[in-house]
């Protein structure tokens, strides 16, 4: 999956508009288990729900994603 | 463990009693969330519009007794043929005695009986299932009663944003009983206390007993306001774990007897809320006309919810093979792969 695909995917399952790679992301409890559902469908992989509550970009949950599971 | 298999034994009848009393949520919540979209969000994701709710007079261990004593009224049951009852909840009427004794002598049955709690949640039904086919696959026992309920809005803070949603009340009875018919059944347990912090209750056991300070309720980063002595849930954590097991125990179990999810009529999971279960049914590829549902109008009703959906679905399915799946505190989860095209369905009772 390309990074930018992710980002709109993002924004369409936490309903928040125009997601980038450098925007700032607070996850609540509803969109921790919307981002669950999105990386377990996309990347077959879970995260550590710690460190996703700790998240505070987009890019930074793609670090938690991993670079090697993006295509570009 | 391997995967658990019985053959002529049957599950005879099904009973589940919920409190009369219906709670929306939009009302409840309104105090709780300002913002009316926000609610509104809330209540769709976790799919419970409403819920039974029990006054302070009522117990799981009442709710269980009318589901049983009506049971055994329409079914005929001669009480004195019941040689185990099994009390599966956590929330019991006493620290103690065990409440499956005190339902022995309630139910008027023998004092030959068998009679014990076990204390699981979500995973109780078919935990409490495995425990009745392994007493009934007994030549000396003839019936086993199982009783499985929780009322769980008893231990909910009303400060808990989302669980305070979440849960409703519930008591089942299931009648099993060596019948010598041709039918298998199997199951698969597991459990993994690593994660028993995800879903807890603190305060008021013997590790943290009951103190002053165990009834503050105290507000998290989230808003959420709960003492110790109230649940605590890690929705993140029981949705990985989730994820994790529940797919590949079930995919497993049915591997294991031979057949294919195909072959599956109905399913019957654990009710945890609607986001996690329409996940788990388009995780499965499962047709969602084959995966029942009750958590709209009853909510989670903890371990009761896999009974309580097969008695309101009850008019619109003929139930056949069943696949069911019980999953959650512990961390605690067993499938169950049963033919239920025999299975008597009590209509639903209200106390």
């Amino acid at each position: 999956m390309k990074k930018q695909e992710f980002c709109s995917e993002l924004s369409d399952c936490l309903e928040i508009e125009n997601l980038k790679e450098s925007s700032n992301l607070e996850l609540t409890s509803l969109g921790v288990l919307s981002v669950i559902a999105l990386v377990d469908e996309n990347f077959d992989k879970q995260l550590v729900i710690s460190e996703l509550k700790a998240v505070k970009s987009v890019s930074a949950l793609m670090a938690l994603i991993g670079d090697e599971n993006f295509s570009d | 463990m391997n995967v658990l298999s019985f053959k002529g034994i049957d599950i005879v009848a099904v009973a589940a009693c919920v409190p009369r009393n219906v709670v929306d949520n939009a009302a409840f919540a309104k105090n709780l969330y300002p913002d009316e979209i926000q609610l509104q969000k809330i209540i769709e994701t976790i799919g419970v519009t409403e819920r039974r709710v029990s006054p302070p007079s009522v117990c799981t261990s009442d709710l269980c007794f009318a589901a049983a004593d009506k049971l055994l009224e329409e079914t005929g049951t001669d009480r004195s043929e019941i040689d185990a009852l099994i009390f599966v909840s956590q929330t019991p009427d006493y620290r103690l005695p065990a409440t499956a004794v005190v339902l022995q002598y309630r139910l008027g049955l023998s004092k030959q009986v068998v009679a014990f709690d076990v204390n699981l949640g979500c995973s109780g039904y078919v935990y409490g299932l495995s425990v009745a086919f392994s007493f009934a696959n007994n030549q000396s026992v003839r019936k086993v009663l199982l009783l499985v309920g929780d009322t769980p809005t008893k231990f909910v803070s009303a400060g808990d944003l989302s669980a305070s949603l979440l849960f409703g009340d519930c008591g089942t009875a299931t009648l099993i009983e060596k019948t010598n018919s041709d039918k298998s059944t199997y199951f698969n347990l597991f459990s993994d206390g690593s994660g028993y912090k995800s879903l807890i209750i603190n305060g008021g056991g013997y590790r943290n007993p009951s103190s002053p300070s165990s009834f503050e309720s105290i507000t998290d980063e989230n808003g959420n306001s709960r003492n110790s002595e109230q649940l605590y849930m890690n929705g993140g954590e029981i949705f990985n774990f989730t994820l994790r097991e529940i797919v590949k125990s079930a995919n497993q179990l049915i591997a294991s007897c031979g057949t294919e999810m195909g072959c599956v009529d109905q399913f019957v999971f654990h009710q945890a809320n609607k986001f996690m279960i329409d996940f788990l049914c388009k995780k499965m590829k499962i047709n969602p006309e084959k995966f029942l549902v009750s958590i709209e109008n009853y909510g989670n009703t903890s371990a009761a919810s896999i009974p309580l959906t097969l008695v309101v679905n009850r008019n619109e399915n003929a139930y056949n093979q069943v696949l069911m799946s019980g999953f959650g505190v512990g961390l605690s989860w067993g499938n169950c792969f049963v033919k239920l095209n025999r299975t008597h369905i009590l209509n639903l009772i209200e106390l």
